[in-house]
């Protein structure tokens, strides 16, 4: 075959082109740190890297779900802690009333009931961004209304409550397949299979303006705080659940990350030694085309 | 032999050498001329005293060509215009729909997606109902965008093939006044082989846009397509395309009133690009149709079941759908964030509707796969079909340098071997110049001795 001029032009042209070519690859890889940055850089995994983003994208909101939920089940468990220890307060003093049964001392039990259910009724009525915690869906509705009326001895008290949430569940989505809830609603805490707190906080107050036993409650009281404690259990119990759904997610978020990673980002020092070797042939490609120019008879003569 | 006779020798000698170092140094001059076939210089023996050896001639000069390699280079170049278009081209087509983009379409999907779940935790909020509203019309605006997109790439791919034509058309023209022009030079005997050159060359030229069959007859190059004629002798046909609007484009010869099938060159990378341009558009269509659509298991459905803020049934579809196709978020949402259907009650606290909504755009919406699924299935058949071009580019260039160092191997210019031509032009010239004056003393001195 005749070696022509243009041929070795072109033929050294086209190498140094590739090469070139092969060097803004490299360093494009070094500087975004991504060897996969469009679909055709390897189509083959396309498919498993949508996936992949998709998992860590939606674990990241299920995070910020499930932290939601925790924010909401922490103000639930204030509240619940609040309820309980007006309620042991009361029950505490109602014993010791019990065997010291004078006029004033009398009087400021029915005083401290009051407050106890005041206090009781604001824990309840908790707003989180405007919205009462404990009211269901009726997130606008303020959960406990306290009704006034007279008592035994003439003076105006709270006569009952009239709750205005509704008894429905917020559920968060914690996973593709799982929903959490996040909420208590008013009635679950204030109600026990057969009574009521505040029911039973009046009850017992008009006992003592009638001058009766308070004794009598401590049954009744017993079970409302062993009430509370179930529900002080069931949210620690859903808690600890959102809690380990965290540390799952955060180790399904690693494993994905890193699979992604291995699969998309650069391998630095495997990357930096091919940039080198390009770099070296670049140089070589240069050389040669350098010296092939020069090797012309013509010049020679 | 006489010595007048050895005189004439001498002078043959000299006029060919003379003419040789001509044709050498212009084959020297168009070393980078790409046009320009080397001239080899074919000499013959003077037999003007009816006995050889009486003298040297040029009996012709040749353009150095083979036929079979140029027409290999033509379907080189051909293919490899083809590749380069279509790498070209195609990028712009689908970046749109790359499920590894930061801003696609993809990307708007999930972002709509987590605005419908922070707001299923937190339904009452006004401004999480805002950015859930404003990821829906991103995500319109993305699909919208798209669609566009592909419109206008659709129009730009049309106005290329028709540069690619006009260009054609021109040159196709040039090459039946060139057959003329040759045809008539060679009648007055006039040189021809330049203009050979560039009527070659054209046809390199035209083979970037499509391969022509090429045949050589008295009349000059007939050239066709598709087994229908273009060129013959000074008459020439015009290609003419037209966009059917259908992914396709139709290219024809009005004098014929026939189409052509084009399977080379830019012109077929503009056909192959329109269908795939109309391809992909047909499958935003299709998400767009999807999503805007109100039939039975749709998002709009859901969100016409679901409860505003007001407690209210909404009974208002979330996307609409104009006549063109365009995708856009309800207005009545847009001015009252409050009517977002985002409960199943009338609960103001009730986001349970907006977890549908969410689980809607993850579910089999669209030919039993996800939005996602789809954009990303979508996304990995154009990363093979773009990897494909690359390949095929890669390897369609390499094809055409071998086709064009076989084409230059016979008709290219090799400045080292013309340097040495030179010198053996200029060894025997200067041979000659002494056999001239060697004769010429040889009769000088037989003058002197006559007297």
């Amino acid at each position: 075959m005749r070696i022509t001029s243009s041929m070795l032009s072109r033929n050294s042209l086209m190498a140094l082109s590739n090469t070139m070519d092969k060097l803004y690859e490299s360093s494009n890889r070094l500087s975004s740190g991504k060897k996969i940055r469009s679909p055709q850089d390897a189509p083959s995994v396309v498919k498993t890297l949508a996936d992949s983003r998709q998992t860590l994208f939606s674990n990241n909101q299920y995070v910020k779900n499930i932290k939601f939920a925790l924010s909401r089940l922490s103000l639930s468990d204030q509240a619940v802690e609040t309820v309980y220890s007006e309620v042991s307060l009361i029950k505490e003093k109602t014993s010791r009333v019990a065997a010291e049964f004078s006029g004033e001392i009398k009087q400021n039990l029915i005083e401290e009931i009051e407050i106890s259910l005041k206090n009781i009724a604001s824990a309840l009525n908790k707003k989180d961004k405007s919205v009462y915690v404990f009211s269901g869906t009726n997130g606008f509705s303020k959960t406990y209304e306290a009704v006034y009326g007279q008592d035994p001895d003439g003076v105006s008290r709270i006569q009952s409550f009239v709750y205005q949430g509704n008894d429905e569940k917020i559920n968060v989505k914690v996973s593709d397949n799982e929903t959490a809830q996040s909420n208590m609603n008013g009635r679950e805490v204030i109600e026990t299979s057969d009574d009521n707190i505040f029911s039973l906080l009046i009850e017992l107050r008009k006992a003592i303006i009638n001058s009766n036993s308070p004794n009598d409650f401590q049954d009744r009281l017993n079970s409302v705080l062993d009430h509370l404690n179930s529900i002080t259990v069931g949210i620690g119990s859903k808690t600890q659940n959102l809690e380990r759904m965290l540390q799952r997610i955060d180790e399904d978020n690693l494993s994905t990350s890193s699979n992604v990673s291995s699969i998309a980002d650069t391998d630095y020092s495997k990357e930096l030694v091919d940039y080198e070797n390009i770099r070296n042939r670049y140089e070589a490609v240069l050389k040669v085309l350098n010296s092939s120019a020069k090797l012309n008879l013509m010049d020679y003569l | 032999m006489g010595n007048f006779s050895s005189l004439q020798i001498a002078l043959s000698g000299l006029r060919a050498f003379t003419r040789a170092n001509e044709v050498v140094g212009e084959n020297i001059a168009n070393v980078s001329n790409p046009a320009f076939k080397r001239r080899e210089i074919v000499y013959e023996p003077l037999n003007q005293f009816s006995f050889a050896g009486s003298g040297v001639a040029i009996s012709s000069i040749k353009r150095a060509i083979d036929y079979f390699a140029e027409k290999d280079l033509r379907s080189a170049i051909s293919e490899d215009e083809k590749n380069k278009y279509l790498l070209s081209a195609l990028p712009g087509i689908y970046e749109d729909v790359s499920s590894l983009s930061e801003s696609g379409i993809y990307a708007c999907f999930e972002n709509f997606w987590a605005a419908l779940q922070d707001l299923s935790a937190d339904p009452q909020d006004i401004s999480l109902r805002k950015i859930a509203i404003e990821r829906g019309a991103d995500l319109c605006s993305a699909l919208n965008f798209a669609i566009e997109k592909s419109d206008t790439q659709s129009l730009r791919i049309y106005q290329s093939s028709q540069e690619y034509v006009e260009t054609v058309n021109g040159k196709l023209k040039e090459i039946a006044e060139l057959n003329k022009k040759i045809k008539e030079n060679q009648a007055s005997g006039f040189e021809v082989e330049d203009l050979k050159d560039r009527r070659d060359y054209i046809l390199e030229e035209i083979s970037q846009y499509l391969n022509l069959d090429v045949m050589e007859n008295d009349e000059g190059y007939t050239v066709s397509i598709d087994g229908k004629t273009l060129v013959y002798g000074s008459i020439f046909k015009e290609i003419k395309v037209e966009n059917l609007n259908s992914g396709d484009l139709m290219f024809t010869i009005p004098e014929y009133n026939c189409p052509v099938n084009i399977y080379s060159g830019r012109l077929y990378g503009c056909k192959i690009a329109m269908n795939e341009n109309y391809n992909l558009q047909k499958s935003l269509k299709a998400i767009a149709d999807s999503i805007a659509s109100s039939g039975e298991k749709s998002f709009n459905k859901i969100h016409r079941e679901g409860y505003d803020l007001y407690g209210n049934i909404s009974q208002t579809d979330f996307f609409l759908i104009d006549a063109y196709g365009r995708v856009s978020v309800n207005q009545a949402l847009i001015s009252d964030p409050k009517k977002l259907a985002v409960a199943s009650s009338t609960g103001v606290s009730d986001g349970s509707n907006a977890v549908k909504l969410s689980d809607f755009l993850k579910g089999d919406a669209l030919d039993g796969e996800s939005y996602f699924s789809y954009i990303s299935s979508l996304s990995a058949s154009w990363g093979f079909k773009l990897d494909n071009v690359r390949n095929n580019s890669y390897s369609s260039e390499s094809i055409k340098t071998a086709a064009l160092n076989r084409r230059d191997s016979i008709s290219g210019i090799s400045s080292d071997e013309e340097t040495v031509k030179l010198l053996d032009i200029q060894r025997s010239y200067a041979a000659m110049a002494k056999y001239l004056n060697s004769s010429i003393k040889m009769v000088e001195e037989l003058i002197e001795a006559v007297g």
